[in-house]
């Protein structure tokens, strides 16, 4: 068990110090989110409570945000498409947490691009820029703390991956931010917005328009996946007292995160299950998102290749089901692109083709754990957003849902702001409205 | 919520409640969209639809809970076979849209793009000339399309074959091909070839057959809950779930709570009462199923823990249920034979929380189920729970929405049961899959594709579905794990051993008789 958390999948881009500080960071984490606890709870952290005997449970979910297919479950082509897009706020209208003074204390969202894609897996479709046909797919589970730390503690190592992973062309000006632009950063003392020009930016050009390197969505981050699994260990009661078991109303009852996505449920309700059968829950060493597995039995290349040819691990390891980054390409010499090869019987025109067939997965551990876990109320509800009725979302206990009509089905679209599109998509918020970067809500 | 009133003469009866009858055919034809129109206009006055299936289906199942005359011995108890003559028509992709109606493929892509292209997805052979193949399909290959699948049924055998003349030569008559006709029957104990009974656990469709208020198609033999928030089961095990989830134009189920309905929403007037079905026609190697779990359950048993384990042992694990249906989580010592009440207390169980004890309506006592959250009696890769996960959340979400991809299965075995023994003895048998849903690519194909071939999910990483999963081409074969405790060892085993080969099928549209008349031709429908 380890004496410290090592970087994702283990890769080296770190020197000595660099992992003993990432470790550190990565500990602050976990005794943050022990702290939101109550006394006696069931969440702990390997380099505190080294578990060699620690039960294991992977959890995996599906990589194509579930959203999308609830928006349109008919429509394969339509979400296909949009989980494509470029945006500044996503389909729930949520944006990157930076912002830029409004005036006052009033700030409004800087309006950075990210992909809508928020399974803790994105994608990037590179096109030839004539034809506008499919070269090659990017899939990236790599977390943005990652980066950003490696972006404070060795500059220079992360510019050379950019090169390597996306573009010679790119500069370190391009990966830190040349202007002012604030986040709210969490304090004792309160919340405080920082200026981070001169700061490593996670959206910059060569991650989000023109690359992929490290998760872009809001809510793809790794402090708020340990937040979500330190959440769920708490067992939750409703009105009557009776225990919650089901995924679905946990999620509403816990508000850990979205009732929209396939991973978050699906996270929350596998380690709320261990510690109602009596475990103490972590994530295992290296904490990390990862890809777990592509099915590659749907795809079929041209001129007898094998799919699995096209499929390389960029970053990660392979065989523990720790794949950070990996490729999907034609092999090196073959006489065909993308577009050639077939995907359940159709042309592979969209990475979202290939996503439908990743599997994500986190890698929990267990120890038992005598007594009876604390147990909570509920902080939240779901209620249905009118527009989209199939789509949930979260609501203060007390708050009135909003009536759903007899139309709602075929309701108006969900707002959505291209990165193309210039403008605050939203009004100016006071400091207390700033959410918090960390929620997977 | 009232539940909506089903349009009882325009279902097809297989679509629900089932034609279950003992004996049927399955025809496939081929033909232009002008024949197929001519076929359908000649065979429409014979169409079953729902309001004849239930009204028989519930004088036999009074009947024979009066004689104690259950499963196939319940047909035909009243005054000996009656001669049903049963017919449900669905329509190809192709057809449909040469005709102009694009409803079906507008809302169903994989139904759209047809079986034999998403065959390779489902997990099939994609090497031509490998067996399996779809090139070599004994129907439905590419090279030989169905227009129209015909599904048969009667509750003799001599009446099936006379009605499966007659309407052959109609087809015949009206300038369509025959590319394949051919009988399947109902098993004794109603198993399947490999010897486990099948066909236990369906999900109950909610509405109404009448205005009356509980005149129910699926008849509620346990209380409603007083958790709003919790599944209604119908009976014990069987979930309520909208019908929208098979039948055009009603409620769907909502993805995130078991009780509620979605809204209809807009719908093709086309599919309005129709549903898609899925045809596969599946062999199954009786010879090489026994000799491949012998040697699974031979590399199981070099584990100590499991050195005592028989080859029957491995097999009923591999399933999730012993031949007899009974599941292993409420039975997990042994085989206790036939149920001695209801299929019931062989349905009573979940696998991430305990279920109590309950008594049905009918005065049944049905005494409760431990939980196996971890798979150490039922594995997380047993079919039984590969394909239908009951209470737990998966990678597609929560257990509400596993409600979402059930299927109504209609499958009945084809050929002649195998002897004893292992050797194979060249005999094509198999099973006729059928289901309807309201989508093969949301339905059927997650089930088959996501689940079943995955080694990963639904669930965790314990293994594929490796009784009936066509996954693991790869190196490791299809693979396998058991576990006594959470914390393991883990025992992985895995074969490369194929023991069913697609021989064909194809994805249709099962419309509604006005839907049905529509595309005949007949004036003044839809």
């Amino acid at each position: 068990m380890p004496e410290s958390f090592s970087p994702p999948a283990f890769v080296e881009d770190l020197n000595e110090a660099g992992r003993a500080a990432w470790s550190t960071a990565v500990l602050g984490w976990f005794r943050t989110a022990e702290t939101r606890l109550p006394a006696g709870h069931r969440f702990f952290n390997l380099v505190d409570l080294p578990a060699p005997d620690a039960a294991s449970a992977v959890i995996p979910w599906n990589a194509f945000p579930r959203k999308f297919t609830l928006r349109w479950p008919q429509d394969v082509e339509r979400r296909w498409r949009t989980a494509e897009e470029i945006v500044t706020l996503d389909m729930n209208g949520r944006a990157a947490a930076y912002y830029v003074p409004a005036g006052g204390d009033r700030w409004a969202s800087a309006n950075l691009p990210f992909r809508d894609q928020d399974e803790y897996c994105e994608w990037r479709a590179y096109r030839d820029p004539q034809s506008g046909r499919l070269q090659r797919v990017v899939f990236t589970c790599e977390n943005p703390e990652y980066w950003s730390f490696l972006a404070a503690s060795d500059p220079e190592r992360l510019v050379e991956l950019y090169r390597t992973l996306v573009d010679p062309a790119v500069t370190r000006d391009d990966l830190f931010f040349q202007t002012a632009v604030f986040r709210p950063e969490f304090t004792q003392s309160g919340t405080v917005m920082e200026n981070q020009r001169g700061r490593y930016n996670p959206y910059n050009r060569w991650n989000t328009t023109d690359g992929v390197v490290h998760l872009t969505h809001p809510a793809n981050s790794l402090q708020a996946e340990v937040h979500l699994a330190a959440d769920a260990t708490l067992v939750r009661v409703d009105e009557a007292g009776e225990v919650l078991v089901d995924d679905a109303r946990l999620i509403c009852c816990a508000a850990y995160g979205s009732p929209n996505r396939s991973s978050d449920p699906t996270i929350g309700g596998k380690i709320n299950e261990l510690v109602r059968n009596g475990l103490a829950v972590t994530i295992g060493d290296p904490v990390g998102l990862y890809i777990g597995d592509i099915d590659l039995q749907p795809i079929e290349p041209p001129d007898g290749v094998d799919a699995a040819d096209c499929w390389s691990v960029v970053r990660g390891r392979k065989d523990d089901r720790m794949i950070l980054r990996a490729e999907f390409a034609p092999p090196e010499g073959a006489g065909f692109d993308l577009e050639d090869v077939l995907v359940g019987g159709e042309p592979l025109r969209f990475g979202s083709q290939l996503a439908e067939l990743i599997t994500i997965v986190i890698h929990g551990r267990g120890v038992e754990r005598a007594g009876a876990a604390p147990q909570a109320g509920c902080d939240s509800k779901c209620c249905r957003i009118p527009a989209t009725p199939a789509l949930l979302t979260l609501a203060d206990l007390d708050a009135q849902c909003p009536a759903i009509g007899p139309t709602a089905a075929a309701g108006p679209e969900a707002p959505r702001v291209l990165a193309s599109l210039t403008g605050v998509p939203e009004g100016p918020l006071a400091l207390g409205q700033v959410p918090d970067r960390a929620s997977r809500v | 919520m009232l539940e909506s009133i089903l349009a009882v003469y325009q279902i097809q009866a297989n679509v629900a409640p089932g034609f279950r009858l003992p004996h049927q055919r399955v025809v496939a034809l081929g033909a232009g969209a002008a024949t197929a129109r001519e076929v359908a206009r000649l065979l429409l006055p014979r169409l079953t639809t729902m309001a004849e299936a239930v009204a028989y289906h519930r004088r036999r199942i009074e009947l024979a809970k009066e004689l104690r005359a259950f499963g196939r011995r319940s047909f035909g108890i009243a005054g000996g076979p009656s001669g049903l003559r049963w017919l449900n028509v669905a329509i190809g992709a192709a057809p449909l849209l040469e005709v102009g109606f694009g409803g079906p493929a507008a809302a169903d892509r994989s139904f759209a793009t047809g079986l034999p292209a998403r065959s390779a997805a489902l997990g099939d052979p994609k090497r031509p000339g490998e067996a399996g193949h779809k090139d070599g399909w004994i129907v439905g290959a590419p090279s030989n399309p169905i227009a129209l699948l015909l599904i048969l049924g009667s509750d003799e055998l001599a009446s099936l074959e006379a009605f499966g003349g007659e309407i052959e030569a109609v087809c015949r008559a009206a300038g369509a091909t025959v590319l394949h006709a051919e009988n399947g029957a109902r098993l004794d104990g109603d198993i399947e070839h490999f010897g486990f009974r099948d066909g236990i656990s369906q999900p109950g469709v909610r509405g109404r057959v009448s205005a009356a208020p509980d005149n129910f198609l699926t008849r509620r033999k346990l209380p409603v809950p007083a958790d709003e928030d919790a599944p209604e089961l119908a009976a014990p095990g069987e979930v309520l779930v909208w019908p929208g989830e098979f039948i055009f134009g009603y409620p769907t189920q909502d993805p995130h709570h078991f009780r509620r309905p979605s809204p209809v929403g807009e719908v093709d007037p086309f599919l309005i009462d129709g549903s898609f079905l899925v045809f596969r026609r599946l062999r199954q190697h009786v010879g090489a199923f026994r000799r491949a779990t012998r040697a699974l359950a031979e590399e199981l048993r070099a584990f100590a823990e499991y050195a005592h384990v028989s080859d029957d042992w491995l097999r009923t694990h591999l399933v999730g249920r012993w031949p007899s249906g009974a599941p292993l989580l409420r039975f997990p010592h042994g085989d206790p034979g036939p149920p001695p009440g209801s299929l019931g207390a062989f349905n009573h169980f979940a696998f991430r929380d305990a279920t109590p004890a309950v008594t049905t309506g009918e005065g049944e006592p049905i005494s409760g189920a431990d939980a196996d959250p971890s798979g150490l009696v039922v594995a997380l890769h047993a079919h039984i729970r590969k394909v239908n996960p009951r209470d737990v959340g998966t990678n597609l979400g929560p257990a509400s929405q596993t409600q979402k991809l059930r299927l109504l299965r209609r499958g009945i075995p084809y050929g002649p049961p195998a002897g004893p023994g292992d050797a194979d003895d060249g005999v094509d048998r198999g099973l006729f899959f059928l289901s309807y849903q309201r989508s093969i690519r949301e339905q059927f194909e997650k089930l088959v594709q996501d689940w079943m071939n995955s080694d990963l999910k639904p669930e965790g990483d314990r293994g594929h579905d490796v009784l009936v999963g066509q996954a693991g081409r790869d190196a490791d074969g299809r693979a396998c794990v058991f576990a006594r405790s959470a914390s393991g060892p883990f025992r992985r085993i895995a074969t490369r051993q194929d023991w069913i080969t697609p021989t064909g099928g194809g994805y249709f549209f099962c419309p509604s008789a006005a839907s049905l008349a529509a595309f005949a031709g007949a004036p003044g429908e839809v």
